[in-house]
């Protein structure tokens, strides 16, 4: 049975919720996988204009359907709890511009060692200021399709991450001065699956970084991450960047190097103090610099240092 | 065509029958209201997957368990009904003669690697809960060791990680009494020397270890069946391939009691691959980390 629920008029604001989230999740399996929503609908033994609504969260699927669909395609049963789909399972490095019917253009498709995951939050920035519909536009104006992003385990290049901060920062709505902010949707515990509960019983700051960096490759794998040393103050880390840098032409560019380890400094300090309930400040700092002619880049985190 | 032939109308009935709740207590668990629950209750109207998944949560039952209609519903009741919360699926009891501990270890694993919601994922697919598995000391089949990691396979994860799930029962327990027992020992050699005699006493004795050469920088090890649980259990080997990739992890994390080293292995023989025993040869080496500390 659907629950039809025409311009939302029927539903409440949960049920409106978890249509939005498994509509969305559908499109997305669909596209990732090549089917056809005739093929689905079949499937799910609905017509192709209810799978349709379903898609565009105007219908909720029955947990027959749900279930059915999460079967049939292998994504995992409680997806539509937090509207992301998430395997758990480290990166893999892949070139390649097909994902399925997803498609991505050649800049972002060679090397692809980020997951979407760690996209996430600067898309979010995207769609804060710019709003959702501004958003799709102008990620399909870059050569993708929003719904791309709705599982956490794709990869995408690099450069995918560079440009968008370019774009940012050319509409004026973000800058290096704010960097920090821009991560600032990274609590949202949807983008880390099943990973963000063990941020939340880590008892503090030194611990959180150290359980993030031994999950890194479930966020990129651009760089080899590895604990130097640690104390109850700080850790010290490095991280090695793949040989695949060498083919990032735009990293000639002084700037987009800068970037780069600019942003995983905010990155890392916006993910520990966010993550943290009892919320202990720390500064996170850089003693070498791989793209400034060291072999890899060093950080320092400690706890306390604002 | 759907998979499942029963309506979860019907499959919720029999959740308030064996469990005895009132009409109040479905749709409190439900998070719906009496009257939505009367029209399912009388074949209606099927539950909305909002309400299934507030289910699935009141009981802390494992969803894709729930979805599935594979919920144990006798261990469920006996379970609600009594104060016994730890009662084990009778799967898991003959020939119960591996610890608890040694199973914990790979869940830990999951926990730390994939969040507490996987851990519970795959106890619950297991009909198992938190409370089967609070005595490390407690007995319990090798089947349950072998079904975490095939429920892992299943989910996708490779061999390393199956590996990996092993490895980690050095972190587990290092803080036990299995950590208090290395707790004088210097050298990963000491730290075999000492763990192999008693690995029946703390770990399990569904195998017979041997060392069959030690050094200062490897150790080779040899596994056989004990022919007692082989009798008991009927079958001719015990363990899986699976089981037998976790505990080369177990065995290599050994030399991690002794301080910070990096430890290889290379089963040369195994069980499940055709050979009346499995053979593993460790090497370790100690890791060297220059301190950036002050």
């Amino acid at each position: 049975m659907l629950k039809n629920s025409d311009k939302y008029s029927t539903m409440t604001p949960q049920e409106s919720r978890v249509a939005k989230q498994t509509g969305r999740i559908i499109a997305a399996v669909r596209k990732s996988k090549g089917l056809t929503q005739g093929s689905i609908a079949s499937q799910l033994a609905v017509s192709q204009s209810a799978l349709s609504k379903i898609e565009h969260g105007l219908l909720i699927p029955s947990v027959h359907q749900w279930f059915e669909f999460c079967k049939f395609t292998g994504v995992p049963v409680d997806s539509h709890l937090s509207g992301y789909i998430d395997y758990s399972r480290p990166v893999v490095k892949t070139t390649g511009s097909h994902e399925g019917s997803f498609r991505l253009p050649k800049p972002y498709s060679i090397e692809r060692a980020s997951t979407t995951r760690t996209m996430l939050p600067l898309i979010k920035w995207l769609e804060r200021n710019e709003g959702e519909e501004k958003a799709e536009e102008v990620l399909s104006q870059m050569g993708i399709d929003s719904d791309y992003f709705v599982q956490l385990d794709h990869t995408i290049g690099i450069q995918f991450g560079l440009d968008l901060i370019a774009y940012l920062q050319r509409r004026g709505i973000y800058s290096k001065d704010g960097m920090r902010s821009l991560f600032q949707s990274i609590k949202q515990r949807g983008f880390h699956g099943s990973l963000w509960t063990g941020y939340e019983q880590t008892h503090d700051s030194v611990e959180l970084m150290t359980l993030l960096l031994s999950r890194a490759t479930f966020y990129e794998a651009n760089f080899e991450y590895l604990i130097e040393a640690q104390n109850k103050q700080g850790v010290d880390f490095s991280s090695k960047p793949g040989t695949h840098f060498k083919e990032i032409k735009t990293l000639a560019n002084h700037d987009a190097r800068f970037s780069i380890c600019e942003h995983r400094k905010a990155y890392f300090t916006q993910m520990i103090e966010s993550s943290m309930s009892h919320s202990q400040p720390i500064e996170v700092t850089e003693l070498e610099c791989s793209f400034h002619g060291a072999q890899r880049c060093i950080f320092r985190m400690r706890m306390g240092a604002l | 065509m759907s998979v499942l032939t029963r309506s979860f109308a019907d499959y919720l009935l029999e959740f308030q029958s064996k469990l005895q709740w009132t009409d109040s207590d479905m749709a409190d668990h439900l998070k719906i209201t009496g009257k939505e629950w009367e029209k399912i209750s009388d074949g209606s109207r099927e539950p909305s997957l909002i309400a299934l998944s507030a289910f699935a949560e009141s009981l802390e039952l494992d969803l894709d368990s729930l979805f599935q209609q594979n919920i144990d519903l006798n261990l469920l009741c006996r379970r609600w009904h009594s104060d016994q919360k730890d009662i084990i699926p009778d799967r898991y009891l003959p020939g119960a003669f591996s610890r608890v501990r040694t199973s914990r270890t790979l869940l830990d694993f999951i926990e730390f690697y994939f969040g507490w919601r996987m851990r519970q994922k795959v106890l619950g697919s297991l009909n198992m809960n938190e409370a089967a598995i609070a005595d490390p000391e407690r007995m319990i089949n090798v089947q349950f060791f072998m079904d975490i990691c095939k429920t892992m396979k299943t989910f996708g994860y490779s061999d390393e990680v199956i590996r990996r799930m092993g490895e980690f029962s050095v972190y587990s327990n290092r803080g036990g009494v299995v950590g208090q027992m290395f707790a004088d020992c210097d050298t990963p050699k000491e730290v075999y020397e000492k763990v192999v005699p008693v690995l029946g006493n703390y770990f399990e004795k569904n195998h017979l270890y041997r060392i069959l050469s030690l050094s200062d920088h490897h150790c080779t090890l040899e596994t056989r069946v004990h022919e007692a649980v082989s009798d008991t259990l009927k079958v001719s080997k015990v363990g899986s391939l699976e089981g037998c990739m976790a505990r080369t992890g177990v065995g290599s994390s050994f030399a991690l009691y002794a301080g910070p080293y990096r430890t290889t292995v290379k089963e040369t023989e195994c069980m499940h691959r055709g050979s009346h025993r499995c053979v593993y040869h460790f090497e370790w080496s100690p890791i060297k980390q220059p301190s950036y500390v002050q």
